[in-house]
């Protein structure tokens, strides 16, 4: 009876240790990241293993080899309980036709289980392989220490997922939903290109004051669409009779007013800080609805003008450069 | 004990070792090898071909080494533990322990770690080594395989009948993401909301996010800019109908124009795509993105198009953070608690976020937004002032304008105000 007490016992370790294992590869990291930045004390756990996965993988082994263990001390236990004399054959045999229950239940069943709820299972069994590693601290440092060993050998190491949700961190995570099916690629591309304007200035895209085209308040407009055509400009800005920039008109308005108008500025300029990055003047200018701002400095001292329409173009890079042309 | 009589187990516990070993590293060889490798081992000799034919039925052979290793081990575990069950009824109970422990940590090392390790340093020679012996080992075990997996398809059935596979990652766990890059990342308030609205075209229905197909003026063929200048600009977009119905073609975006020397402005236009009410934003701008293309019309089950989409609405949606064009509060959340149980709700809300952030449990919805609630309890597009209930919430409609954001007040009414 005590031999099958083992032996079950022993199964049941065995099968936790094996579906751990599954798990523990199957689950998601990032989804731990997010827990563990809740303060979730198990997803911290899960995240310091995957950071330290010898130290996980030496805790399973050593797990479901004793578990294994058990399971033939307990099968050769009731073995000798049973048979008095001549039972080493016997145990033997026990042991080996005990081995499909073992592979099934100990070892394929569990496996599939937590490959299906990874997430799920794993919580469960935290505290369990908590309690292990604890107990088998000392032999789990000396095999880690053997796996260093041998991982230096081979001029392997495992790649570190990072507690913090940093930018390379949070791409990651868009990455790994456009994997799984649940991002379309043109929000991927988005989600980057924008990332890629949160950290560039707005040097790049301001026009300086003296390079500005603009036309004068009250210039005939075939004038103006004339200017705009040879300039490819969607927007132009006008200037008063000083030569101040004083708003600006799009083209399409202008192609719209009767033939004999005059220019006059329909729309004032947005203010955006020169400090600011294409991402957060990409949100003011649109919040604003303007096609075109000045860019001053801590001063107010006017740098140059910013269009809408190059930060979309910035917007829309790379596998999005073809749309809105 | 007589260590001398135990000397054939001790040798048998070293040929076990040496089998458990040897499939350690063949498991860690044959599934090291990827895809390019096999194709190559496919084109060499007849030793390398056997490894590519092997690895045809990769789940067979995996299951077949781990049979044979799990025998193995427990034949060797079973031998250990008759050693250490002498070692104990000759009273040596301290060298019986460390016996076991020892022999365990020796197989754990010796016939686990070691063998896989130098296995994965060259695991096209070792894989041809291995897969003559392998295949044996598979034939042998292949008529027991199918028994075992149909008593673990039986127990997975008793054992969890409901059991449905976990997704990997779910659109809330990107929303969390973004929401909780805030002390990590360099993004504010009104950049963090960008990235959720550009997850959220995810699961967004384009019903829930057009706008009604007479917002949009509309031409019929030929247009020219004579007839756009007797109208007001009120969008930049404009519709260009089919030439004998009513039905739009094309979609002509006037900030694009740049030359009045073309008479006929609907040869300029763009098409329109056609989507079903019920396609994600994100389905749509795909397309959208992929054809080139800025305008969708979004038709109903009998083929009638309900409402239209354009690029600038999208960007409006995803960039716009302000309640309204006028407002310049960029950085206004999506809820804002007015007084105690009731908030201001943008349209645009998932109704994920809104029971999140309310602490109300949410009857089951189709719809993924509050204002696609209000529109199917409305059963029409939502105006100022129209007023609905859903479960425990009661919907007042303060703001709907035809470009930005609808604004929604939101109240949770208890029992007793029923």
């Amino acid at each position: 009876m005590f031999g099958i007490v083992i032996m079950l016992v022993g199964l049941c370790c065995s099968s936790l240790f094996s579906g751990s294992e599954t798990g523990f590869y199957r689950a998601t990291r990032a989804r731990w990241v997010l827990d563990g930045k809740a303060g979730d004390r198990f997803a911290k756990i899960l995240l310091w293993w995957a950071n330290n996965p010898a130290v996980f993988v030496s805790n399973i082994l050593i797990g479901n080899n004793l578990a294994n263990y058990l399971i033939t001390f307990g099968s050769v236990l009731a073995v000798q309980s049973l048979v008095t004399s001549g039972s080493e054959s016997l145990e033997l045999v026990a042991t080996v036709l005990l081995t499909p229950v073992v592979f099934v239940y100990g070892e394929s069943l569990p496996k599939q289980l937590f490959l299906q709820a990874p997430n799920r299972l794993l919580r469960y069994v935290v505290p369990f392989l908590v309690v292990v590693n604890i107990l088998l601290l000392p032999a789990v440092l000396v095999l880690w220490c053997l796996g260093r060993v041998l991982e230096a050998i081979v001029g392997k190491s495992p790649e570190r997922v990072h507690s913090r949700l940093a930018r390379h961190e949070l791409i990651n995570i868009f990455r790994e939903g456009h994997t799984a099916g649940l991002l379309e690629p043109v929000q991927l591309s988005l989600a980057q290109n924008f990332f890629d304007m949160v950290e560039k200035t707005l040097d790049p895209l301001i026009i300086p004051l003296p390079r500005v085209i603009s036309v004068k308040i009250g210039s005939p407009i075939a004038e103006a669409i004339e200017m705009a055509r040879r300039h490819q400009l969607a927007s132009v800005p006008v200037a008063d009779k000083l030569g101040h920039l004083t708003g600006y008109v799009l083209v399409g308005e202008l192609l719209l007013m009767p033939p004999n108008s005059q220019v006059t500025s329909l729309h004032s300029f947005a203010k955006i800080q020169h400090s600011s990055s294409l991402a957060k003047s990409l949100i003011e200018m649109r919040s604003v609805e303007a096609e075109l701002a000045l860019v001053v400095d801590d001063q107010q001292q006017v740098r140059g003008l910013l269009s809408l329409q190059r930060l979309h173009e910035q917007l829309f890079a790379g596998s999005l450069a073809r749309w809105r042309k | 004990m007589d260590w001398f009589a135990s000397l054939p187990i001790l040798a048998a516990i070293a040929v076990l070792m040496l089998f458990s070993g040897f499939f350690s590293a063949s498991e860690a060889a044959l599934f090291y090898l990827r895809d390019r490798d096999l194709r190559q081992l496919a084109r060499g000799n007849p030793r390398q071909v056997a490894v590519a034919k092997l690895m045809e039925s990769p789940e067979q052979v995996l299951s077949a080494i781990l049979f044979w290793n799990l025998l193995v081990n427990m034949a060797a575990f079973a031998l250990l533990s008759m050693v250490s069950l002498r070692l104990e009824e000759s009273g040596q109970t301290i060298a019986a322990v460390v016996f076991a422990f020892g022999g365990v940590f020796a197989i754990i090392f010796f016939s686990e770690m070691l063998p896989k390790c130098i296995a994965v340093l060259t695991p096209q020679s070792f894989a041809t080594l291995c897969a003559g012996p392998i295949a044996i080992s598979l034939r042998v075990v292949s008529p027991l395989l199918p028994m075992l997996t149909a008593i673990n398809t039986l127990t997975l059935r008793l054992v969890w009948p409901g059991l449905r596979p976990e997704p990997y990652l779910s659109l809330n766990d990107l929303e969390r993401a973004v929401q909780m890059s805030g002390t990590d990342t360099t993004l504010d308030s009104s950049q963090r909301r960008a990235l959720e609205h550009i997850v959220s075209l995810a699961d967004r229905r384009i019903d829930e996010w057009m706008r009604p197909s007479g917002s949009l003026p509309r031409f019929s063929p030929p247009l020219t800019l004579e007839q756009l200048r007797e109208r007001s600009w009120e969008s930049p977009y404009v519709l260009i109908s089919e030439p004998d119905s009513d039905e739009i073609a094309k979609s002509l975006w006037l900030p694009g124009l740049a030359t009045n020397r073309q008479k006929r402005l609907d040869v300029l236009a763009d098409p329109v795509i056609y989507v079903p009410w019920c396609t994600s934003v994100a389905a749509v701008v795909e397309r959208l993105a992929k054809e080139n293309l800025q305008v969708a019309a979004v038709v109903n089950e009998h083929g009638q198009t309900i409402g239209v989409m354009t690029l600038d609405d999208i960007l409006d949606t995803i960039f716009t953070t302000a309640a309204s064009r006028d407002a310049t509060d960029v950085d206004e959340p999506s809820i804002r608690q007015i007084e105690e149980g009731t908030w201001e709700v943008s349209g645009l809300t998932s109704l994920r976020m809104l029971g999140r952030e309310l602490g109300v449990r949410l009857p089951e919805s189709r719809n993924v937004t509050v204002r696609g609630v209000i529109q199917e309890v409305l059963q029409r597009i939502a105006r100022p002032g129209d007023t609905c209930q859903w479960g425990r919430l009661e919907f007042t409609v303060t703001e709907a304008p035809m470009r930005g954001r609808m604004r929604v007040m939101t109240r949770v009414v208890e029992l007793e105000d029923r």
